[in-house]
């Protein structure tokens, strides 16, 4: 199973992925957790990873080669890709939670991330994942991505809403689009501090048609991992990410 | 998306040739078409419009036949 993570930025999309897939390895699932932000380049951190992968753009000879190599890579020309397929460095793991990394953004003034968007939707399609396997997808922030066409490989999308105005109109557009590709689409509240709240969320997203699988509740204690990059792999927010995953399952 | 779809134009018919183009090298008879994987394509026929902003496409006309 492929579940992109979606949603305004800023609303914990990389947090609940990397509870996501805490939460999937220690139901012996075997965890691809597939970073397709351009952006934010701590999630290793945040999966207990040492380092972080190579980013696939390095097989296609580099954003900056395009022009002089373009691709020699025999991994994404073929048909499907398994996780044994993907060469070492390009993926780094630990005790069944692996990571790739598409591409990042590195300098100013270096253009658009159109080929990532390119990379990033063909990996997705040719992914194959295995019975006790799930790849769970940090997507960049907002809908330029559905746009691209990346989640066109995608089994189920969640999307992640705050306690915002904003988050819960982009969670109608990634509702809106999602739905437009047949995918099936869910939400999880995040960061939600009261029960009032909670109940304010759910009238709003319940009036977009937009089905709630979960409450993570706001947790001082990932807050604060949060600001050392880790995560909090314990407590209320990673319990109910635990029934969230149950939901997707 | 900046990489375009490329087609060739034969009278009023249209066929695309190649998806993800991410470059184009003109010769004379012909341009080679390059994908973002490295496929690459020779084909005899000419620019017509590229389009970067709405569509993204490239129109080749067939010179084969022309």
């Amino acid at each position: 199973m492929k579940i992109s993570v979606c949603g305004k930025g800023g609303s914990g999309k990389s947090t609940v992925v990397a509870l996501l897939a805490q939460q999937a390895l220690e139901r012996d699932l075997r965890v691809l957790v597939v970073d397709s932000d351009e952006s934010n380049s701590g999630l290793f951190r945040m999966l207990g990873l040492e380092n972080p992968p190579v980013p696939l753009m390095e097989l296609v000879g580099g954003k900056a080669n395009l022009k002089e190599g373009l691709s020699k890579s025999s991994l994404l020309n073929s048909a499907e890709i398994h996780l044994k397929d993907i060469p070492s460095g390009f993926l780094q793991g630990r005790d069944g939670l692996y990571q790739v990394s598409i591409g990042k953004i590195l300098q100013a003034m270096e253009g658009c991330a159109c080929p990532m968007g390119v990379l990033s939707r063909e990996f997705l399609k040719k992914l194959r994942m295995g019975a006790d396997e799930v790849a769970i997808i940090d997507m960049e922030a907002g809908v330029e991505h559905f746009g691209r066409g990346i989640d066109e490989g995608i089994d189920k999308v969640l999307i992640v809403v705050e306690p915002s105005l904003e988050s819960m109109a982009v969670a109608e557009k990634i509702k809106g689009f999602a739905s437009g590709m047949n995918k099936k689409v869910s939400a999880v509240l995040n960061k939600t501090p009261s029960e009032a709240v909670v109940k304010r969320l759910k009238e709003n997203l319940d009036r977009k048609g937009i089905k709630i699988i979960g409450v993570i509740p706001n947790d001082p204690m990932v807050s604060e991992a949060c600001l050392e990059g880790r995560i909090y792999a314990q407590g209320i927010a990673y319990a109910a990410a635990g029934r969230v995953l149950d939901r997707l399952l | 998306m900046c990489l375009s779809t490329a087609y060739v134009y034969d009278g009023n018919e249209r066929r695309e040739i190649m998806k993800d183009v991410a470059r184009i090298e003109a010769e004379p008879g012909g341009v080679w078409l390059i994908d973002f994987f490295g496929k690459k394509i020779f084909v005899e026929a000419a620019i017509q419009t590229v389009d970067l902003v709405d569509e993204h496409f490239v129109a080749l006309k067939n010179l084969k036949h022309s």
